[in-house]
């Protein structure tokens, strides 16, 4: 009986169903238009917003911001298909030309047909660069039109470029101020070889690391608090004639750093959000030191800075001053300076023993007698005497370099991992020591 | 039965019937077919690739035509029609000669690509040019080009002398006896390996060194962008006697590949090249 009036509901139930089911929703219109249609006027569509602007348009293109920063182009398109561009990719600033085409790829597309500014950041021969340039690329996919600022989306890094229309063509000369503003991160034989990136709140204050990148304008500030716990921040850099863009954009404690001001008077790049404040720039010391001092003595004997061994950009142009200085200094002789070796290992007397070499055919090694004392997480000379004949023979002449070594504040001294110059790589680890006092000088070299 | 039969016929043929209803008649297209706007360069293309050789140049931007995996961009557009003059003052032209006029346009590839900048591969080797299917050659370097420095054009052309050869080889092969004569020293890491070490083993180029149909080519590109007297002077300067009889050896053969295949003489056509290349640097 159960069954039977079961089987009926079931029957019932699936008429019931089968009625509704083949309900008819055909005549919804989705598209009134073919995609045919559709496709050739959202082609005209960009085409259109393209020549919109008579002054052109700019962007800043961030070709891929987990690798490098980014470049300001501007760009004027013609209905003969050119389009003409301006950018601060390099010191070539100035108006080229080259055709763009606008259609269908994987969706609507602009590609840069012929070779044009844009190309420079795929351009694969620049040197440290080579295979992938700036891994820029030539089609961007139209995604929208917002009151005349078109977005694109780069399909290889998924790049968001905005297109904003330029009120005067005079603006166009910005990418010179853009490109000037980056020499402001860019070290010189005055400036210390300490960047760091400071970011205050109103519950204090955190210091990085810089560690900036001028080949691919891309900075990974470090933090190394006491515990020995390590933070890190990526960003790429673009420069605008106020300062500089970041991305991506900075996030710390829920702050969020993208603009950043360019203040001359400090020489720092800042952004102020509130009571919050990001900072970078040039800094006297290091936003923390290592306990790699500790083993100067004991698991490193010796340092070694070697001119024919090649060149590290480690050793700063201000260390490079010096040297400059002395050979001058020693010309007369017909010698120039080549070595400079430090023992850490306190003789009997307790006074190391650094010797520096400045040969003509043969060595001439100079020696000269310190006390040396680690304290303050550094590395402080006191100056004893010439060790040698040689070296109560040069001494006045090579006064600069002692200089260095004696500076009053001390030396701070890093390990950097294995030996490598322009020619050389040894196993041995390698070591900076930077003048407190003065620090733009900074020497490389290794350790034994 | 029968009588069903009958009933499923009528029934059909009705339907049938009514399906025919006329329907819109067939509209114009809706895909854009109208010519797209063509450049001076484009009309010069049409004329001097196209109509004669059925030969397609692109130079415009098309990033499904190269490696996705490489950074490189478009060649600048005034670069475009000095190389190609010189494509075909150095490769078309002493072809037509020497095979007749259709040649080329029988036997080439169907596409060039033209890329502006440099393909290198991740052996740090750069990539000058690539044939594909006989019927696409790619030439990077646009951009580099310097058609008043002799070494540099010649090394260029050398890789479209050295891709025409493979096409050759794909519409006629060659015999696979020329494989035999040294096969002990072909390497994938050619690279490894100077021009001079190459020739001492009797392989006529580094890249030469690298197969058999790699070999082929390189000896037909070195013999086309040398004079006679260039390329004799290379081969005598090889220290190895042994060497220089097994390049003697593979010249033969490429010689006779050219006059028994094409019914062209190599020697000659390796004359009037070398005119048109010098003619064009100077």
């Amino acid at each position: 009986m159960n069954t039977k009036i079961l089987t009926k509901i079931s029957f019932y139930l699936l008429l019931v169903l089968l009625v509704v089911s083949c309900n008819s929703d055909d005549d919804e219109t989705i598209f009134d238009e073919t995609p045919s249609k559709r496709i050739d006027s959202r082609i005209s569509e960009l085409k259109n917003l393209l020549l919109a602007s008579s002054e052109g348009y700019r962007t800043v293109y961030f070709p891929n911001n987990e690798k490098y920063g980014g470049f300001t182009f501007f760009m004027k398109f013609k209905s003969d298909g050119t389009v003409e561009m301006r950018s601060d990719v390099d010191a070539e600033t100035s108006v080229t030309t080259g055709a763009y085409e606008v259609g269908l790829g994987s969706t609507i597309e602009l590609t840069f047909s012929t070779r044009n500014q844009i190309h420079k950041l795929s351009d694969s021969n620049i040197q440290g660069l080579i295979g992938t340039g700036y891994e820029g690329n030539s089609n961007f996919q139209y995604i929208s039109n917002e009151d005349g600022k078109i977005t694109f989306k780069e399909p290889r890094h998924n790049a968001i470029l905005v297109f904003e229309p330029v009120a005067n063509q005079d603006n166009w000369a910005q990418v010179d101020e853009s490109l000037a503003m980056r020499q402001n991160l860019v070290p010189t034989a005055t400036t210390s070889v300490f960047q760091q990136f400071i970011v205050k709140t109103p519950s204090g204050q955190t210091n990085y690391n810089l560690n900036y990148d001028g080949l691919r304008f891309y900075a990974g500030p470090r933090n190394q608090a006491v515990g020995g716990v390590v933070s890190e921040i990526n960003f790429g850099i673009a420069y605008t004639p106020q300062g500089l863009i970041v991305n991506p954009p900075i996030e710390l404690d829920g702050v969020t750093y993208e603009t950043f001001t360019y203040d001359a008077a400090q020489n720092i790049f800042v952004s102020k959000i509130g009571d919050n404040e990001a900072s970078f720039g040039f800094n006297d010391a290091p936003a923390f030191i290592t306990d790699d001092y500790k083993d100067l003595g004991s698991s490193f004997g010796g340092f070694v800075y070697r001119v024919s061994e090649g060149v590290n950009p480690l050793t700063s142009a201000g260390f490079d001053a010096i040297i400059a200085q002395v050979n001058t200094n020693i010309a007369g002789f017909g010698i120039t300076f080549n070595t400079l070796e430090m023992y850490f290992e306190p003789n009997a007397s307790g006074q190391v023993r650094f010797w520096i070499n400045t040969p003509n055919t043969g060595n001439i090694w100079s020696s000269f007698f310190f006390e040396l004392e680690l304290k303050e997480e550094k590395m402080f000379l006191t100056y004893v005497g010439p060790g040698n004949a040689n070296g109560t023979f040069l001494e006045d002449e090579l006064q600069p370099l002692l200089d260095f070594l004696l500076s009053t504040d001390g030396i701070y001294f890093e390990t950097k991992g294995s030996f490598s110059t322009s020619t050389t790589s040894y196993s041995n680890t390698s070591g900076t020591f930077t003048s407190a006092q003065n620090p733009s000088q900074r020497v490389y070299g290794f350790l034994f | 039965m029968k009588k069903i039969i009958y009933l499923i016929t009528v029934l059909s043929c009705f339907l049938i019937v009514i399906s025919c209803n006329s329907d819109d008649g067939v509209e114009a297209s809706q895909i854009d077919t109208s010519t797209p706007q063509l450049s001076e360069l484009d009309v010069w293309l049409r004329d001097n690739f196209v109509k004669p050789y059925n030969i397609e140049i692109q130079y415009k931007w098309n990033e499904n035509e190269v490696d996705l995996n490489r950074y490189l961009y478009p060649p600048t557009e005034t670069n475009v029609k000095p190389l190609l003059e010189v494509v075909l003052a150095v490769w078309v032209d002493p072809y037509t000669q020497l095979g007749g006029k259709d040649f080329i346009k029988t036997i080439s590839p169907r596409q060039f690509t033209l890329v502006g900048g440099f393909n290198f591969n991740p052996s740090g080797t750069i990539t000058l040019g690539l044939a594909e299917a006989g019927t696409k050659i790619t030439l990077f370097n646009v951009d580099q080009l310097d058609l008043s420095d002799l070494a540099l054009t010649r090394r260029y052309f050398q890789t479209i002398q050295h891709e025409y050869a493979h096409i050759l080889n794909q519409t006629k092969p060659f015999d696979p006896a020329y494989g035999e004569i040294n096969p002990e020293n072909y390497t994938a890491q050619w690279f490894n390996r100077s021009i001079a070490e190459a020739r001492e083993l009797g392989y006529i180029t580094d890249y030469a060194s690298s197969s058999e149909s790699e070999d082929f080519a390189e000896m037909i590109a070195t013999m086309l962008t040398t004079s006679k007297t260039e390329f004799d002077a290379i081969v005598n300067g090889i220290t190895s006697t042994e060497a220089q009889g097994i390049i003697r050896q593979k010249e033969q053969m490429v010689v006779s590949y050219f006059n028994t295949e094409f019914g062209i003489d190599l020697y000659k056509l390796q004359e009037i090249v070398n005119q048109n290349t010098l003619d064009i640097i100077n």
